[in-house]
């Protein structure tokens, strides 16, 4: 890291010494009474050029300070063009001077360059804490458990305010717009019709594949029409719309409300005494919770006729494939669908908003705050997915 | 102090698309000028520095820096025109994933054959300068707005440009921390031969330090007037520039 004082303090190597000696270095130490025997006074002309890039390392001039010596005046009576690389090999000298106690004349130096060294050296570094001893193994344990639980209370707290200003909103007491849920409706629902469509297709495709392979050897073709209409109704109707919506809804939902705390938006709605909860939160939820059964039923039935192009192909005649489909799925299937699509509607917006509401002060808490959304709502989404179908089989849906 | 004009605007309309927020704009500015750029709110003036740092190219007219159109210029003169301005944005603009050493030392490690202690050394310089020694390590989203503008300053400085853009540099600052602004502002323009062109309102800042400016009007959306702002305050031919300067005496 850019911290000069981890540098070795005295570095004087013979090819350093004979630049010296040759005159190559800018700038050289001599003593300021010569007939004084000891050099404790000593002179620091200053030379040449100093430009960035040609001009020796900083450290150069405090590595050659000599022995012994308690006061340095510096001359720059030969000193022609400068830039800051004088400035910071100065700054450094100063430094080194103050730590061992070393007067520095800098008064004949151009105004100027006085200027910048004061302006330099008038703040005192920062001085950063002493670091505190590890903890113990134990503590650590302890504070890292009582982290996650706090996530966990608070991710318990997030899910008491929606129910709060749901009820809220029910009674017509919520601090709601209508035209926020229209927008995200829109966002959500109609502009996310392309990539649903071509998604649901594929997938119905890929289920008729699936199955032929195996049917085809029994000659029961027939039953494509079946795996696909159950396979895309009950579960992956279901669960690509929602696995797009994290991807594409629930990514937006946590850039929206992390830029908007960064900019401070969030603070100034909550100094206006309005809730972010019902203001930002409920219309996004509830815009997922009104769209995501309808886009489930739009991608069922375009996962079906991916289905069927495929079963046509392999021939199924187009009548048997919709007469199949039609009494392969029951309306408790549709229900389970719809009842996983308002439900995975739900964690999306919750994963969203939460690492939203959550973000912090700048540009990469809010690409975190996206990455977050979309890998919580995933790991909800299976699990959730998985408890359903657990608790469908146990109630014979 | 050198006449010839270092920069040159000459006839330029600014704006955002069809939008037209300042036209026939023509001033000049001398080497080692404090050249202020002022007005009142939304009349133009981060715009036009956008449009003279090249972010916006304008609809009409032309900003020439020593005889050179920045946007007619080839590739390489545009680069090396670049290299030798320093801009400090309103909000500091600082990386936030880079540390603050990190910060001031990239344009040093893009454009500079230095090792890396000399790197280090020169961003140590830059941050002891802008008062920030010692904060080398530290994130942006751990400093305050104060020491974000000082940051971002010291990145600015990092290649002792000829040209240093400042916006707002003083917005947001406590009148102690912004009158040492100005004076660093003064005393790197000396030590380093830089003219400095700042969009400011603070009209202490612009009587104490500034040698020239220009004064942009939002209703006419042209150029009241320009020079030194301390004659403008009492001889500007146009009485909305002494008003507007004359604040400054009563505030």
């Amino acid at each position: 890291m850019f911290t000069i004082n981890s540098y070795p303090s005295k570095i004087k190597t013979i090819a350093h010494a004979q630049k010296i000696r040759m005159n190559v270095l800018p700038f050289r130490f001599e003593p300021a009474a010569p007939t004084a025997g000891t050099n404790t006074h000593v002179n620091l002309f200053l030379c040449g050029d100093w430009r960035l890039g040609s001009a020796p390392e900083g450290a150069a001039l405090y590595d050659e300070i000599p022995d012994n010596c308690t006061a340095i005046t510096l001359d720059t009576t030969e000193l022609e063009q400068w830039d800051s690389s004088l400035m910071i090999g100065l700054l450094q000298l100063a430094r080194r001077c103050e730590e061992e106690q070393i007067t520095l004349d800098t008064s004949s130096a151009p105004e100027s360059l006085q200027q910048l060294l004061n302006l330099a050296i008038s703040i005192p570094p920062y001085q950063p804490p002493a670091q505190k001893p590890p903890l113990p193994l134990a503590e650590r344990i302890h504070k890292g458990a009582l982290a996650h639980w706090q996530t966990f209370a608070h991710s318990l707290m997030f899910i008491g305010d929606i129910s709060l200003a749901c009820n809220n909103w029910v009674r017509g007491k919520a601090d709601t717009r209508r035209q926020d849920l229209v927008f995200f409706i829109d966002q959500a629902g109609p502009r996310a019709l392309p990539i649903v469509t071509l998604i649901a297709l594929l997938v119905g495709m890929i289920l008729a594949y699936l199955g032929s392979v195996q049917l085809r050897q029994l000659g029961a073709q027939i039953y494509i029409a079946d795996l696909v209409a159950v396979g895309m109704v009950r579960e992956m109707g279901a669960l690509m719309i929602a696995v797009i919506m994290a991807g594409r809804t629930g990514a937006a939902y946590a850039a929206q409300l992390g830029t908007m705390q960064v900019n401070e938006e969030i603070d100034a709605l909550k100094t206006m005494g309005i809730s972010t909860i019902e203001f930002l939160v409920l219309p996004r939820l509830l815009a997922l919770v009104l769209i995501m059964p309808i886009l489930c039923i739009y991608a069922d039935v375009v996962g079906i006729i991916g289905g069927a192009l495929i079963a046509t192909s392999m021939d199924v005649n187009l009548l048997q494939y919709i007469l199949q489909t039609q009494g392969a799925i029951t309306w408790s299937d549709i229900f389970a669908g719809l009842i996983k699509s308002v439900c995975f509607g739900i964690l999306i917006a919750i994963a969203g908003c939460q690492a939203g509401i959550n973000c912090g002060r700048n540009s990469d808490a809010v690409g975190m705050a996206a990455t977050n959304a979309v890998v919580r709502a995933i790991v909800y989404l299976v699990i959730a997915d998985a408890a359903f179908n657990v608790l469908f089989d146990h109630v014979n849906i | 102090m050198d006449t010839k004009p270092f920069i040159s605007v000459r006839d330029l309309s600014i704006g955002y698309g069809d939008r037209v927020v300042q036209e026939k704009l023509s001033f000049d500015i001398r080497q080692n000028d404090i050249f202020f750029i002022i007005g009142g709110s939304g009349c133009g003036k981060t715009t036009l520095l956008k449009h003279m740092i090249g972010l916006i190219a304008p609809s009409k007219g032309e900003v020439l820096y020593n005889g050179v159109n920045l946007y007619e210029a080839d590739p390489e003169t545009r680069l090396s025109l670049l290299k030798s301005w320093g801009i400090t944005y309103q909000s500091g603009a600082l990386f936030s994933s880079m540390t603050l050493a990190e910060n001031v030392a990239l344009p040093l490690q893009i454009y500079t054959d230095l090792s890396e202690r000399q790197i280090a050394e020169t961003v140590a310089y830059k941050l002891a300068l802008v008062g920030l020694a010692g904060y080398e390590s530290f994130y942006p989203a751990e400093i305050s707005g104060g020491m974000h503008k000082r940051a971002g300053l010291a990145r600015a400085i990092a290649l002792d440009p000829q040209l240093l853009f400042f916006d707002e540099p003083s917005a947001g600052l406590d009148p102690i921390s912004s009158l040492r602004l100005d004076q660093l502002i003064i005393q790197v323009c000396e030590a380093l031969g830089s003219t400095a062109i700042i969009v400011s309102h603070e009209l202490p800042s612009i009587l104490s330090i500034g040698t020239n400016c220009i004064v942009l009007d939002a209703q006419t959306k042209t150029m009241l007037d320009s020079g030194d702002p301390k004659e403008l305050l009492h001889h500007s031919q146009q009485e909305k520039v002494r008003q507007f300067l004359s604040r400054a005496g009563t505030a």
